[in-house]
């Protein structure tokens, strides 16, 4: 069937002026992390722009001022250097109480030694937070929650934070409805669901309505070391240390100093106890834990997992999903793919409709842009998975880098390995810069040399 | 977190190469360029404000210079970003745009203050200007009253500069001298003195010029009758910017005497 022109419309495309915002719509936000504060951020600050009267009513029942897993969104909690001045851009300052520490540079850690690499500026612009107000057996936190910073934020233009529990999420009459716990049930022009893939919640919407479909998901660990200021400043100092072991289905390891505590954050394809143990007992990850540290005595640990695709059909007419329900790049800046997906979803919402068509073409690009990165991702990460398996490589890339930083040549490797784990850069540019001849050339070199060496030693 | 500047500390000079943007973490910044060695200030930002964008999309070299007021945290973000995220994020431009905007109107509004300001002086200073004219106006209608007045006296009065020489006289001191103004000024006005007489003057010329309060004297003058006619003379210093600096005025005793009569009679 045809679909009838509206003469409204300049564009001659048909477009029902329902399925837009206006002065009066109201809008409901699922998710009060940085998804949905974002996107609630945006909105309002566009609609104030224009003079808009728009209601956003954000449910959240978790209390980001509490320590523990209670208040937290469990992750690695790092803001890489592009997120950070996009957030200076939109003018949104991290506070210091916010920012735990701010991160110099990356210590690549293998068996075949370790290298430091510092960020192409000098600035600090990599920042380590705390999703929550701190890890469990906190009585009392100081620090404030970096999730907790961005609700207030959203807050601060004008959206309402509903402290309750969504039970129940359905349309009627083409309008969302919301019920909450205590039973009170609310109807909206829009509804944003920016859950997390480890919130129950999300079940909420399987098949809901357009046939939602999560994406695929792996598990991963997160450990909160308790360390003390002086530990920290003698065995991690201000940088994040990335370790590249040969450890089978572990794609990513770090730890992160935040503060007194460190986070120890593995990720990878099922990660499990064993694994987690495994990693504890090599003596690359050891040598950045002070002498006598156990991992017996930790407290604060967890298993979450991390998006590794994208949803199938995650908006309709007036259903939007946002975040990491959606899509998120592989293995790192998760926090970034929230503001890239909350941003593109407030302005599609804004600028033109709420229809699936409007998020189909406005909306959906962005978040493709993601999958289709992830892909050049994998083939990044395997790339790193065959190196991590071999001593000539990891020797060839470790001489490479040392090169590098000691100034004798350009920071190729350097700046592969940054942007690899690092989210400044896609997927897709660092595949391409490993492509280059000169590069290969010069690893080539270095892993013959290396292999040449470790005969002589011999 | 980002690049601190300490309270004083430059940030960029004006013609310093201009590589990137500031977003203000905290603290504030100033905005001044210089001008024949001053500081002329442009405006006063905090957190959240961006600076620096002039020189990215104007040119390479900075206009303006910046500098931390009490110290300030930015985060930078070079030609290459910037050109990134309008290509990613357009609303970035608008965000920047705003900026520029906003700054604008707020320079316009300070202008808009300094041109008012200027008026206002303006205007006090024509006020004053009228106000100068009118009393200037006054004073001379004053002095064209006090020349009326010296001018149609009913005694003689000189004006005598420090030579004796007659530099000013009225109508009745021609009248009493006998001969027209033209041919008594640059005259000394000792000549109309008796030579018996002289002695007399040259005193009262240097008590004059010792007292404050001027000098009574009697003599005889030669006049217009031809024959010496007793006059009293009246000389006091006179402030004038010009040479004269006595002013004498002659009574003729005859006259004088006649006058007293007629008072007394009446």
């Amino acid at each position: 069937m045809a679909i009838p022109r509206s003469p409204e419309s300049p564009s001659g495309r048909y477009q029902n002026p329902d399925l837009r915002l206006k002065g009066g719509s109201r809008v409901a936000v699922i998710g009060g992390g940085p998804a949905g504060s974002f996107f609630s951020f945006f909105l309002l600050t566009m609609a104030r722009q224009a003079g808009l009267d728009i209601a956003v009513d954000v449910y959240e029942p978790r209390d980001f001022s509490q320590p523990g897993q209670s208040g937290c969104n469990k992750c690695g909690g790092i803001i890489y250097g592009s997120l950070v001045q996009s957030l200076a851009a939109d003018g949104i300052s991290l506070p210091s109480s916010v920012v735990q520490q701010g991160i110099a540079g990356y210590t690549f850690h293998t068996d075949e030694g370790s290298v430091r690499i510092n960020p192409p500026s000098e600035e600090k612009r990599i920042a380590s937070v705390r999703r929550g107000a701190g890890p469990c057996g906190v009585a009392l936190s100081l620090s404030t929650s970096f999730d907790g910073f961005l609700l207030t934020l959203a807050e601060g233009k004008g959206a309402k934070i509903v402290r309750e529990r969504v039970t129940e999420a359905v349309m009627l009459k083409g309008m969302p409805r919301i019920t909450t716990k205590s039973g009170d049930s609310e109807e909206y022009d829009l509804l944003a669901v920016a859950l997390g893939v480890n919130s129950p919640d999300l079940k909420l919407f399987e098949g809901w309505g357009t046939g939602y479909a999560p994406p695929a998901t792996t598990r991963t660990h997160i450990t909160e070391i308790l360390l003390g200021n002086d530990a920290i400043e003698k065995c991690l100092g201000d940088t994040m240390h990335v370790f590249l072991l040969d450890i089978p289905r572990l794609e990513f390891a770090a730890i992160i100093p935040k503060g007194e505590y460190a986070t120890v954050c593995l990720l990878g394809n099922g990660i499990d106890q064993e694994m987690v143990e495994s990693f504890f007992r090599r003596p690359e990850v050891m040598g950045c834990l002070p002498s006598g540290w156990t991992p017996a005595g930790t407290q604060c640990r967890c298993f979450p997992s991390v998006t590794l695709g994208g949803a199938e059909s995650a908006y309709g007419d007036r259903f939007v999903m946002i975040g990491d329900c959606y899509v998120s790049r592989l293995y790192k800046d998760g926090i970034g793919s929230a503001y890239r997906t909350a941003k593109s979803a407030a302005q599609t919402a804004f600028m033109t409709g709420i229809s699936r068509r409007d998020f189909h073409r406005h909306y959906r690009p962005v978040c493709d842009a993601v999958v289709n990165d992830n892909r050049f991702g994998k083939v990044v990460f395997a790339a790193t998975n065959l190196i991590k398996r071999s001593p000539f490589l990891r020797r060839g890339v470790i001489r490479m880098t040392n090169g590098e930083q000691a100034g004798f040549a350009t920071p190729s490797m350097s700046s592969v390995l940054w942007d690899t784990f690092t989210g400044n850069e896609s997927h897709r540019n660092v595949f391409f810069r490993t492509l280059h001849p000169v590069f290969l050339a010069r690893l080539l070199h270095e892993t013959v040399m290396g292999w040449v060496f470790s005969l002589k030693s011999h | 977190m980002g690049t601190v500047f300490p309270d004083g500390e430059i940030i960029f000079r004006q013609g310093d190469a201009a590589d990137c943007l500031y977003f203000i973490q905290s603290g504030k910044v100033v905005i001044y360029q210089e001008k024949d060695g001053r500081e002329v200030p442009l405006a006063e930002l905090g957190k959240g404000d961006s600076f620096g964008d002039m020189g990215v999309f104007m040119g390479p070299i900075r206009t303006e210079s910046a500098r931390s007021l009490g110290g300030v945290r930015v985060i930078t973000a070079d030609y290459k970003f910037v050109l990134k995220k309008f290509r990613d994020d357009p609303s970035f431009a608008f965000q920047i745009i705003n900026t520029m905007a906003q700054r604008d109107r707020t320079r316009t509004e300070e202008q808009e203050k300094t041109v008012e300001g200027l008026n206002l002086q303006q205007e006090e200073l024509t006020a004053q200007n009228r106000e100068l004219k009118d009393a200037g106006q006054a004073a001379g209608e004053s002095r064209d009253k006090s020349v009326d007045y010296y001018d149609f006296a009913p005694v003689g009065a000189i004006d005598l500069d420090e030579d004796g020489i007659i530099r000013g006289i009225n109508r009745s001191g021609t009248a009493m001298l006998g001969a027209g103004r033209q041919d008594l000024l640059g005259l000394s006005f000792a000549s109309f003195v008796p030579q018996e007489n002289q002695d007399e003057y040259r005193n009262h010329l240097l008590e004059c010029r010792r007292s404050s309060e001027g000098v009574v004297t009697e003599l005889l003058l030669n006049t217009r009758k031809g024959v010496p006619t007793k006059v009293q003379i009246f000389s006091y210093p006179k402030q004038d910017p010009d040479r004269v600096v006595y002013r004498t005025l002659m009574t003729e005793l005859a006259s004088r005497q006649q006058t007293e009569e007629d008072s007394a009679g009446s």
